[in-house]
C-alpha cells in the first residue's frame, strides 16, 4: 500500500481546460473521494492516474514510483502502474468466465497453477462470488458483476483502488447495501482508494475525505462533515445537501449584528459575517430540512413570510415549495399543511452565507 | 496539445507494430500504384537502362484513335449500365422493403444472391442463353427469323453490367431503407397519401443519398468492369478501357510500356475521383437519413393483389437472369452441344468433368486457386485484424491515415492492381522471386480486398466497448496482449465471416490475376479465360459450375453462421 500524491495536475482537450491545476493527496490506507457533477474533471483526473488519459501537465505520483510528470515527459503505461480500477459498466469480458476473469491479471504476473488458484479464490470469496465462478458475465444480475469487477481488482493486490462510479448502475436498494459492504472492504483491506462519483450519499457516506470539483478544479477539500457544515462556496452549499441559495444585500446593524435583506426587503439576522472580500451582495444558504414551516404564531425572529405553491408527498415527509417574494425557497416537513399563507423559520444556527463577488460562481 | 509519441518503456513492442502495420499496409497499397506512376513517364521499359523521363507516353496514349474509342464506348457502357442497375436496385429495394411481397425476406435472399456469384460465370452464363449463338437466340431465330436483341452491341452489354450490378445498388438501399425512420412514412399515409404517393414523396426522396451513391458505385463499375467486355465485346471486336489494357499488355509481343502506363493510371484517376467524390457525398447522409437507435424494420406496406403482381414479376426477372443462365451453364457442362436444334440427350457426357480431372491445366488451376483462398484468406484476415485493432484501439497518432490508407484499394480496379504488382516485380530488385508464384497473387488479392474485409470487421471492433480494453490494460496486459487475448477473441465472428468472405472473394477473383499468373501458376478465372477464348465452352462450363459449387457452399457456411449477407459485399 502506499500514499496517492497528484501534484497540479492539468488536461486540456483542444481549448478546453477539463482538469485544472488540480492537487491532492491520499493518504495510505484512506477512502477520498471526488466529487461534482458530471464535467467537472473528476473522471479525466481518475483516468490519468489509472494511465488511460495522458494530462497535459503535473505530476502523478504512487509511494516512490513516479506514474507521470510532464517536466520529465514521463508517462508510464496503464500496464505498468499496478492500479486497480473498477469501471462503471465493470466492463468483464464477455468472453471469459467469472474465474477467468479474475485470473487474468494473474496470468499477466505469472502466476499460475494453485497458487492462482488461492488467490481467485480469496479474492471471490471477498465479494462473497465462489458459488459463480463458472458462470459467464452475461449470466450474473448487475450487482454480482460489479462485485466481480471488484475481485478481479483486489486479486492483484493493487496499490490503489480506483473506482468509477461504481454503484451508478445499480438500482436504489442494491446501491445502498453495495455501499456498506464496499465500505467494510476497505476498511479492512486498507486499500488506498479513489472514489469518484457525483452522489453526496455516497461520497458522504463512504469517504475519509471528500474533494469536490467544479469546471476542473478543486473547490474544497474535508472531511464529509466539514463538507456538509462548511461549505466554502455556495456552488458547494446547493450541490452537497441541496441548500437554497436566496440573494440579498448586507445589513450592519448598530449592535454590531450582521444581516441579510432579501430582495423583498425582509432580513435575515445572521450569526457573523462571512469570511472573505466584504462585497455589496451575500447569498444566504440553507438546507430544506432547516427550514421550520409554521402555518401562525409568533412572526418575529428569523421569519420569512411565505406562500406554499407547491406540496409534494415523499411518505415520510411532505416537500413544499415556498414562494417568498421572487424568489423560491424549498423545505421539508413531517406535517402536513395547507397551500396558501405560511411562516417559514431560518434558525440562525442553520444559515450560511457567503458573499456574492463571483459573477461566474457555477450555478446549479 | 500532447507531447509526440509515448514514451513507453523499451519492452513495449507496441509503437513499434503500430509503426511496422502502418509502413506495410502504405508498402501494399501504394508499390502498384506508384510503379505504374513512375513506367507512365518513362521512354523506355523500367527495367531498361537506357530510359529517361518523358510526358511521351501520355502523348501517344492520346493520340491514339483506338484508346478514344474505347474510352468513349467504357462511358458508354457505364451510362448504360447506370441506368440499369440503379432502376432495378432501387425499385426491388423497396418493393422487398417497402411492400407486402409474398416470401419478401426469401426474396432478398435471392435478388441478393449474385453478389456472391463471379461476373465472368454471370456473363458466361449469359453468354450461353442470349450471346448471337445462344440457346434461346437461337430459338427465338428460328421462330422469328431472327433474334429481336443483340447482346453483343455496346447497349445490349451496358444492360448485362447493370443487371450484373443491380445486387449492389439493391444492398444499399435496403440497408438505406430499414435505417429510414417508418413514422416519416405512416405519417405521410395518415395525412391521406395513397401507397405508390408515399414512395413517390417521401421514401424515394429520403433514399437519394442512397441513389446518388448507387449511381456512381455503378458508373465506376461499369469503367472497371472487364467481364463482360470481353465475353461480349471482344468477339464482336468491341474495345473498351479493360480490354485495351489487356491486349496491349498481353497481345503484343512488346507491349508499349509508356502508353499502358499512362492508360492504367488515366483509369485510375478517373475511378479514384469518382469514389472520393462517392465518399464525400456519404459524408453528409446523415444529414438526409433519420437514423434511429432501435428503429426496426417497419411494417410493410398493404398493396393488396398487386402483391401477386411484384412476386410474379421478381419470379421471372430471377428466372431469366440468375436461374436460368446458371442452369445453362450446368447443362452446357455435361453435353457436347447445346442448342435449340437437336435435343441435348443425345450429347450427353461426362467428358468435360473428365477433362477436370485428367488435364493437369485444370487440376492446377482448381488446387491454385483452393491453396490461394485458404492461405490468402487467412494472411488478409489477420492482417485486417491486425490494422482494425490498430485503427480503432490504439492511441497511435495516424490511425485515421492508416484507415484512410486500407480504404483507398476500393478505387484502384483490379487491372491496375494486376498490372501494378507485375511491373513492381519485375522492376523492384529482390522481388523477382514473386515473379509468377501464387504469393504475388496472394498478395495482390489481399490488397484488392483490404476496403471489404475491414467494412466485414470493423462493425464488431467498433461494438466493443472501450472499458473492456482499458480494464485489460489497468490490470497488467500491455496493447498487444489486449488485442490477442481480450479484443481479437470477442471479435472472432465477425474474423470468422471476413476469413469466408474473402475466401469466396479469392475463388472467383480473375481481373487482377490475368496479369500475374504464369503458366503452371494458373487459376480458375485465369484458365476460364485463356480456355474461352480457344472457344473451349464445355470446359469453361464446367469450370464455372466448379466455383459456383464452392462459392455455394461457403455461402450456406456464412448464412449459418447466422450473419446472413454481409453488407460490406460488393460486386467486382
Amino acid at each position: 500500500m502506499a500514499e496517492l500524491s497528484v501534484t497540479r495536475l492539468t488536461r486540456d482537450y483542444g481549448k478546453v481546460r477539463a482538469v485544472d491545476d488540480v492537487s491532492f493527496t491520499v493518504a495510505d490506507g484512506e477512502l477520498l473521494t471526488l466529487l461534482g457533477p458530471s464535467g467537472c474533471g473528476k473522471s479525466t483526473t481518475l483516468f490519468s492516474i489509472a494511465g488511460l488519459d495522458r494530462p497535459t501537465g503535473g505530476q502523478i505520483r504512487v509511494g516512490n514510483t513516479v506514474f507521470y510528470d510532464s517536466a520529465r515527459g514521463l508517462h508510464l503505461p496503464p500496464e505498468r502502474r499496478n492500479c486497480g480500477l473498477v469501471f462503471q459498466s465493470y466492463a468483464l469480458w464477455p468472453h471469459m468466465t467469472v474465474a477467468a476473469n479474475v485470473g487474468f491479471p494473474l496470468k499477466l504476473r505469472k502466476v499460475e497453477g494453485a497458487a492462482a488458484r488461492q488467490k481467485v479464490d480469496w479474492a471471490l470469496s471477498m465479494v462473497e462470488m465462489q458459488a459463480y465462478a463458472a458462470r459467464y458475465p452475461h449470466e450474473l444480475s448487475g450487482g454480482q458483476q460489479q462485485r466481480v469487477a471488484l475481485a478481479r481488482t483486489l486479486v492483484y493486490e493493487p496499490q490503489v483502488l480506483l473506482l468509477d462510479e461504481p454503484l451508478s448502475n445499480l438500482d436504489a436498494k442494491l446501491r445502498l447495501r453495495a455501499r456498506g459492504w464496499l465500505r467494510e472492504l476497505q476498511r479492512r483491506l486498507r486499500i488506498t482508494t479513489l472514489y469518484v462519483t457525483h452522489d453526496q450519499d455516497e461520497a458522504l457516506a463512504l469517504s475519509d475525505r471528500i474533494a469536490v470539483m467544479s469546471a476542473g478544479k478543486i473547490v474544497q477539500l474535508g472531511t464529509p462533515r466539514e463538507i456538509y457544515r462548511e461549505p466554502a462556496t455556495p456552488f458547494i452549499a446547493d450541490f452537497v445537501g441541496h441548500s437554497n441559495l436566496l440573494p440579498g444585500v448586507p445589513v450592519r446593524r448598530g449592535d454590531g449584528s450582521f444581516a441579510i435583506r432579501l430582495a423583498d426587503a425582509q432580513t435575515i439576522a445572521l450569526g457573523a459575517e462571512p469570511e472573505g472580500t466584504p462585497g455589496e451582495r451575500l447569498q444566504l444558504a440553507i438546507r430544506p430540512e432547516h427550514v421550520a414551516l409554521r402555518a401562525s404564531g409568533d412572526a418575529a425572529g428569523n421569519v420569512l413570510r411565505g406562500r406554499i405553491v407547491q406540496r409534494d408527498f415523499l411518505g415520510t415527509r411532505f416537500e413544499y415549495v415556498v414562494a417568498v417574494g421572487e424568489a423560491v425557497l424549498r423545505a421539508t416537513s413531517p406535517e402536513e399543511l395547507e397551500l396558501g399563507e405560511i411562516l417559514a423559520e431560518l434558525p440562525m444556527r442553520h444559515c450560511m452565507s457567503f458573499w456574492d463577488n463571483d459573477k461566474h460562481a457555477p450555478k446549479h | 496539445m500532447v507531447a509526440a509519441g509515448a514514451e513507453a518503456s523499451p519492452r513495449d513492442p507496441a509503437p513499434a507494430i503500430h509503426g511496422a502495420v502502418l509502413v506495410f499496409t502504405a508498402l501494399l497499397v501504394a508499390a502498384p500504384i506508384v510503379v505504374i506512376a513512375i513506367q507512365s513517364l518513362q521512354s523506355a521499359p523500367l527495367y531498361d537502362a537506357a530510359r529517361t523521363w518523358t510526358l511521351d507516353g501520355y502523348f501517344r496514349l492520346f493520340g491514339h484513335a483506338e484508346f478514344r474509342e474505347a474510352v468513349a464506348n467504357s462511358l458508354y457502357l457505364a451510362a448504360v449500365a447506370t441506368v440499369v442497375a440503379t432502376i432495378v436496385g432501387v425499385a426491388s429495394a423497396v418493393a422487398i422493403v417497402r411492400f407486402d411481397v409474398p416470401g419478401r425476406s426469401w426474396l432478398e435472399g435471392a435478388m441478393l444472391g449474385p453478389i456472391y456469384i463471379s461476373q465472368l460465370v454471370l456473363a458466361l452464363g449469359w453468354y450461353v442463353l442470349y450471346g448471337p449463338a445462344g440457346y434461346v437466340s437461337l430459338f427465338f431465330q428460328q421462330w422469328l427469323g431472327e433474334t429481336p436483341w443483340n447482346l453483343a452491341s455496346i447497349p445490349g452489354m451496358g444492360v448485362l453490367g447493370g443487371l450484373a450490378m443491380a445486387p449492389a445498388v439493391m444492398l444499399f438501399c435496403t440497408s438505406s431503407l430499414s435505417l429510414m425512420d417508418a413514422s416519416l412514412e405512416d405519417a405521410a399515409r395518415s395525412a391521406g397519401a395513397s401507397p405508390l404517393r408515399v414512395v413517390r414523396s417521401v421514401t424515394l426522396p429520403l433514399l437519394r443519398p442512397a441513389i446518388i451513391y448507387s449511381v456512381l458505385l455503378t458508373f465506376v463499375g461499369g469503367l472497371e468492369m472487364l467481364s463482360i467486355p470481353l465475353v461480349f465485346g471482344w468477339p464482336a471486336g468491341l474495345e473498351f478501357f479493360t480490354t485495351f489494357l489487356l491486349r496491349e499488355t498481353m497481345g503484343r509481343a512488346e507491349p508499349d510500356y509508356g502508353v499502358l502506363g499512362a492508360a492504367a493510371l488515366a483509369l485510375l484517376a478517373l475511378v479514384a475521383t469518382l469514389v472520393l467524390l462517392q465518399q464525400k457525398l456519404l459524408a453528409h447522409r446523415q444529414r438526409f437519413v433519420t437514423v434511429r437507435g432501435k428503429s426496426q424494420r417497419p411494417k410493410p406496406i398493404d398493396v393488396g393483389p398487386w402483391r401477386w403482381v411484384l412476386f410474379g414479376a421478381f419470379g421471372v426477372y430471377l428466372t431469366f437472369t440468375v436461374v436460368l443462365p446458371m442452369a445453362a451453364l450446368v447443362v452446357r457442362s455435361f453435353v457436347v452441344y447445346l442448342t435449340p436444334l437437336l435435343s441435348p440427350w443425345q450429347f450427353l457426357t461426362l467428358d468435360h468433368y473428365r477433362t477436370m480431372v485428367e488435364q493437369d491445366i485444370f487440376v492446377r488451376s482448381i488446387l491454385n486457386s483452393l491453396v490461394i483462398a485458404t492461405i490468402g484468406a487467412a494472411v488478409c484476415t489477420a492482417l485486417i485484424a491486425l490494422i482494425t485493432a490498430v485503427v480503432q484501439r490504439s492511441e497511435f497518432r495516424y490511425a485515421r491515415h492508416l484507415e484512410m490508407l486500407t480504404m483507398f484499394p476500393r478505387a484502384i480496379p483490379g487491372m491496375v492492381v494486376g498490372i501494378g504488382f507485375l511491373w513492381a516485380v519485375l522492376w523492384i530488385p529482390g522481388l523477382s522471386i514473386l515473379h509468377g508464384t501464387l504469393a504475388i497473387m496472394v498478395i495482390a488479392f489481399t490488397m484488392r480486398d483490404l476496403p471489404t474485409a475491414y467494412a466485414t470487421v470493423a462493425p464488431s471492433f467498433l461494438q466493443i466497448g472501450k472499458e473492456i480494453d482499458q480494464s485489460a490494460r489497468v490490470s497488467g496486459a500491455s496493447w498487444w496482449r489486449t488485442m490477442r487475448s481480450i479484443v481479437v477473441p470477442i471479435a472472432r465472428p465477425a474474423l470468422i465471416a471476413c476469413y469466408l468472405i474473402v475466401f469466396i472473394s479469392f475463388i472467383k477473383e480473375y481481373a487482377s490475376a490475368v496479369f500475374l499468373y504464369a503458366p503452371g501458376n494458373e487459376i480458375i478465372g485465369t484458365t476460364m479465360l485463356s480456355v474461352w477464348a480457344k472457344g473451349d465452352v464445355g470446359p469453361v462450363a464446367a469450370l464455372s459450375v466448379i466455383q459456383l459449387a464452392f462459392t455455394l457452399a461457403l455461402v450456406a457456411i456464412l448464412a449459418w453462421l447466422g450473419r446472413g449477407l454481409p453488407r460490406a459485399v460488393e460486386g467486382d
